[in-house]
């Protein structure tokens, strides 16, 4: 942040403007939701199965926020940078499996073991099973804290990276706890329901209980944050050596909020695990899971807890609604495709044209023309970079229609891989252009 | 002699991959003094201050706080002691305000254990206001209170060194490290910080001081000592230091 | 100082003899010394492993070895950059992928193998310049972890843009095939996969230790990891020195990524399965160490294949009764880097930063038991008292 943010930001405490960026943020996730709904009701689903589907987002998108809770208190307040959030996630979700199933033995047809039962199912109530999952990922935390917490940040997100990972091998392969790569099935919903209405009941139940733990959360870590302690460690986030040399024991703090990040991490992955009715070693605990939980920080302003949940819904958002639209939008390309083109080549001949003519223009107006606005794109900055992103975009368009003219399908069928390049590019933008996020940190203002 | 001084340090030794910043250097600081340690550039002298402060540990030797043995101790429970550092190149906390930069410099708020936000919330809440209050005095002193509520990061230099200034009398510290404390700030704000510091000693607290320049030195402290290559090549009165053949040979003249 | 006396010393006797550097000066023999002791003790207990436990042993030591020359080729290219940007690259695992992707592409197309090798070497060569140039010039001076977060962003457009264009499949590189060359009856080597992997990964360690040692690039890349603003002090172009290191760096990556590829199959996620293992090496070795990314690399990847035979014996029934045991190989070289984290972070080859303060934690424990303290100088101490 040294370089970038030490003059050009305005001072926002003048006045109240309108907060541009949450209302730009909550339009888009509105849009998001009203797009999968759309996708729903053109698939010929019933308002309560869209519903159902709408709910699920919302879950999601709680749990992830709970995430990004957690790694906002380790990275955005404390400057501790966690590679490894799969990791304390996928701790928390078996912890949770394993303390609320009933006993599941190994299940063996004629002669073949077809699943390897797993340890426990000790029928916990789900709140307990909760708190062990928060203590499971926090006792974790401070295992992997204490050597590594002392060392500079990349060591800790290597050191992170390694743990997240070694827990992926452990899952899948040590069978007599986990339940191999099947993983632990039949996790009990918090209610259970006997009716046709079951599955949209659960939805509602689940958003409901996940509604409340976040909010529950935001308010706890808000005021956590806000305290003297928080300042504490806003100040090892700035400079841990001054804050030494100030009386704190930056370790003890370090410590302490890396451990309560892991500990969220882990309810995190207890509500995953109720919400999904089962937990296995996949792609949930995959380290794309860490880097989408990052984009959401980064998007939403590190060091603003409200702002990682919007961020959280955004960027989760983005990937149900590809899902959603994973069917339509091969044939919606198809469809629009001669318009898509014919729009290209509108485009692109109105701008030949109009440069055509301001070159024409500039050699009778010398102080005007030309060099005029090549300076300008030079001088001022969102000028050159809307220059070249309108460049870049005009690209993409006809990368779009070639690839549908040439291999068509193919977007349709890659669209999974082109949201993980999507947030790949994101992650890159925001760090240099906006590390502050698009809800930035505000200022205290003591009295 | 020993009992009366409030640091004492003893052949104190450090060498960095071979090179010794400070070589087996040794020198007191009387109670309510401001002493001067000056030498020319590499001379150990901050390198000592970091590691009178404990942010560096030294390779031997020993350092006597106020009949506390120290060397050895964590930076923090050295300020606890009542021994406060400021840096060379001010370490501000850039994106918290000037008050709150204030405010962590504290000793014993409350506020800053987890438990007692749940437990204790009534006198987190007095303690922080009493802090702040306090702050807000200290940023009067410092002349700095139209700026409490800005960024660190948006202050002028000279402001940067008055608010590490600020920092660390927030600490109610009996002894002062000031590392180049009016370096870069202008010569007016130059004349008042002294006074300042003049005046916090005369309220019974000591500065020990690294300065390069002359001018601060021979007015304002009451005693010097000079390094040179690590080791304490000199100390005396003002006066007597500026006339010292071996300080003019090493550092003056040369 | 330390380069005052240098420049002295090598100025007139450069002159007299250019093979100065290849005298048995006090330095090189301890080093000669250090390493044959090494060696002397790898043979030994592989030796006496394989005296034990029969032939085998042996077999799973070569295996070892072929692993540990493409982790040392990738873990050189990723120390060098480390050491010069100061930064872990993340996607040093997908920049591996690439590599191999592109020397596929290639040989597919009619081209043979080693063309493919050679010409990705130079393209990766090509995207490390521009990754520098279009994204972490921008993000110098920030701390470490702008640039990582960054570097997992290309990370993931490398991987994902290679899934969406090559697809999921596995490809084989189109090698012929060829039996195993045996030994002695249990010990064999395939040509390709082994001696050939083995060869390229001696010929790189090679390459590197020349480039670093003899050129004036090397020395330049040296100073500049050692200590930024004295080389920019001495007048070293740091800017070049930045670009060779990338440079280097991803054309060993795409070097490493094609081994890699002859080793298994060529997928998406090839690189960025094996990165943790080239970070283990790289830290166990010391970041930013050449030499010790060598040593990090035999010593991870020698761990991690001979590791098998004693996690079958877990296998059986009577002992744990693991289940899976041999899949857990992976996870030894993580288990070597918590080690060398919590007991010498900066690496057994690497030296110890002047300003790394032991914890404190271990300072009040020694403090408490009356141990190690500076020694006392009473008489500095009565001399200086008489104020």
């Amino acid at each position: 942040m040294a370089s970038t943010s030490s003059g050009g930001i305005p001072n926002q405490a003048a006045g109240r403007k309108l907060p541009w960026s949450e209302v730009i943020a909550f339009v888009a996730i509105a849009v998001i939701v009203l797009a999968g709904v759309l996708a729903g009701v053109l698939a010929g689903a019933s308002p309560q199965g869209i519903l159902t589907n709408v709910g699920f987002y919302a879950s999601i998108a709680i749990i992830f926020a709970v995430l990004a809770l957690g790694f906002n208190l380790q990275w955005g307040y404390t400057g501790l940078f966690n590679a490894g959030i799969a990791g304390f996630y996928l701790i928390g979700a078996y912890t949770m499996a394993i303390a609320i199933t009933a006993p599941s033995p190994p299940i063996v047809i004629g002669g073949i073991p077809v699943y390897p039962g797993h340890l426990g199912g000790y029928s916990l109530p789900l709140a307990v099973g909760a708190i062990l999952a928060m203590l499971a990922a926090g006792g974790a935390a401070v295992i992997i804290a204490l050597p590594a917490l002392r060392l500079r940040a990349d060591y800790l997100a290597i050191a992170t990276l390694a743990f997240a990972s070694i827990l992926q091998i452990l899952a899948n392969n040590l069978q007599s706890v986990t339940g191999g790569a099947i993983g632990i099935t039949g996790i009990p919903k918090p209610i259970t329901f006997v009716s046709a209405n079951a599955p949209f009941l659960n939805a509602i139940t689940i958003v409901g209980i996940g509604s409340a733990i976040l909010l529950l959360f935001l308010l706890l870590l808000q005021f956590m944050a806000e305290s003297p302690w928080g300042r504490v460690l806003r100040a090892v986030r700035e400079d841990e050596e001054a804050t030494m040399a100030l009386g704190k024991n930056t370790f003890n703090y370090k410590l302490q909020a890396f451990a309560l990040g892991g500990a969220l991490m882990g309810l995190a992955g207890a509500l995953f695990a109720v919400t999904l009715g089962y937990v296995s070693p996949s792609s949930s605990f995959a380290p794309a899971v860490t880097f989408s939980v990052w984009v959401m920080v980064i998007v939403g302003g590190s060091g603003n807890n409200r702002g990682v949940i919007v961020g959280a819904f955004l960027i989760y958002g983005l990937e149900w609604l590809s899902v959603q639209l994973k069917d339509y939008v091969p044939i919606a390309l198809a469809a629009g495709l001669p318009t898509i083109r014919l729009l290209l080549i509108v485009v692109g001949l109105i701008a030949v044209i109009a440069a055509g003519v301001f070159v024409l223009f500039s050699r009778y107006m010398p102080t005007r023309g030309w060099g005029r606005v090549l300076r300008k794109i030079q001088e001022r900055g969102w000028v050159r970079n809307g220059t070249i992103g309108a460049f870049a975009l005009y690209g993409l368009g006809w990368v779009f229609v070639f690839l549908e003219q040439y291999k068509p399908g193919a977007i349709g069928d890659t669209i999974f891989y082109t949201r993980l390049m999507f947030i790949g590019v994101l992650l890159i933008i925001l760090i240099i252009y906006r590390p502050e996020g698009i809800l930035r940190e505000h200022k205290r203002v003591l009295r | 002699m020993a009992s009366e001084s409030i640091l004492r340090v003893n052949a104190v030794d450090k060498a960095f991959g071979g090179i010794h910043a400070v070589d087996r250097c040794s020198l007191t600081v009387l109670p309510q003094s401001i002493t001067g340690l000056i030498g020319p550039n590499g001379a150990g002298k901050s390198t000592l201050f970091n590691i009178i402060a404990g942010l560096y540990r030294p390779d031997g030797g020993e350092i006597w706080f106020d009949g506390t043995r120290i060397d050895g101790l964590p930076p923090y429970e050295i300020v606890h002691l009542g021994l406060t550092k400021t840096w060379q190149i001010p370490h501000e906390l850039r994106n918290l305000t000037v008050l709150e930069n204030l405010v962590l410099a504290a000793k014993g708020n409350s506020g800053e254990r987890l438990l007692n936000l749940f437990f204790r919330p009534r006198q987190v809440k007095r303690d922080e206001k009493q802090w702040r209050a306090r702050a807000r005095e200290v940023l009067k002193l410092t002349q700095l209170d139209g700026l409490a509520n800005e960024h660190a990061r948006t202050l002028s230099g000279g402001q940067k060194k008055l608010l590490e200034l600020s920092r660390a009398l927030m600490s109610d510290p009996a002894l002062v490290l000031l590392d180049e404390p009016v370096a870069g700030v202008n010569p007016a704000l130059t004349g008042s910080l002294m006074d300042l510091i003049e005046k916090l000693r005369q309220g019974g607290r000591t500065f020990f001081l690294i300065e390069h320049d002359m001018n601060v030195v021979m007015n304002r402290c009451d005693w010097v000592i000079v390094m040179h290559q690590g080791r304490r090549i000199a100390e005396g009165r003002p006066e007597m230091v500026k006339t010292d053949p071996v300080v003019i040979e090493s550092y003056l003249g040369g | 100082m330390a380069q005052d006396s240098g420049s002295q010393t090598s100025s007139p006797d450069r002159a007299r003899s250019r093979w100065a550097a290849l005298r048995p000066t006090a330095r090189l023999r301890r080093q000669l010394v250090q390493a044959s002791i090494f060696a002397l003790i790898l043979v030994a207990v592989i030796g006496g492993l394989s005296f034990v436990f029969g032939i085998i042993v042996l077999q799973y030591a070569m295996g070892g070895l072929v692993v540990s020359s493409i982790v040392i080729v990738a873990a050189i290219g990723l120390t060098v950059l480390y050491g010069i940007r100061g930064f872990a690259n993340f996607a040093y695992g997908d920049l591996m992928t690439l590599g191999a992707y592109i020397s596929l592409l290639l040989s597919v197309n009619g081209l043979s193998l080693v063309w493919g090798a050679i010409v990705s070497f130079f393209v990766l060569a090509v995207v490390g310049i521009l990754l520098e140039v279009v994204i972490f010039s921008r993000l110098e001076g920030r701390g470490p972890v702008p640039p990582i977060v960054a570097s997992v962003g290309v990370g993931l457009i490398i991987q994902n843009g290679i899934r969406s264009i090559a697809g999921t499949a596995e490809w084989l590189y189109p090698v012929p095939a060829s039996q195993d060359i045996v030994i002695v009856p249990g010990l064999g080597i395939h040509p390709v996969r082994g001696i050939l992997t083995l060869v390229i990964g001696v010929t790189f360690v090679l390459s590197a230790h020349i480039l670093l040692k003899y050129t004036n690039l090397g020395k330049a890349m040296r100073a500049t990891a050692d200590n930024l603003e004295l080389a920019k002090a001495t007048g070293i172009d740091t800017k070049r020195v930045t670009y060779a290191a990338w440079v280097v760096s991803c054309s060993f990556a795409s070097t490493a990524g094609v081994l890699l590829g002859l080793g298994t199959a060529i997928t998406p996620t090839m690189g960025f399965d094996v990165i943790l293992l080239i970070f283990a090496a790289v830290i166990v070795g010391g970041i930013g160490s050449p030499y010790g990314a060598m040593l990090g690399g035999l010593l991870v990847g020698l761990s991690q294949e001979m590791s098998v035979p004693f996690l079958v014996w877990l296998e059986r029934p009577d002992v744990i009764g693991l289940q899976f045991g041999s899949a857990y190989k992976v996870a030894i070289p993580f288990i070597i880097l918590i080690i060398v984290l919590i007991f010498r972070p900066w690496g057994i080859a690497g030296r110890r930063p002047a300003f790394a303060r032991r914890s404190y934690f271990i300072e009040r424990v020694t403090r408490a038991l009356g141990g190690e303290r500076g020694a006392i100088d009473a008489s500095v101490g009565e001399a200086n008292g008489g104020r």
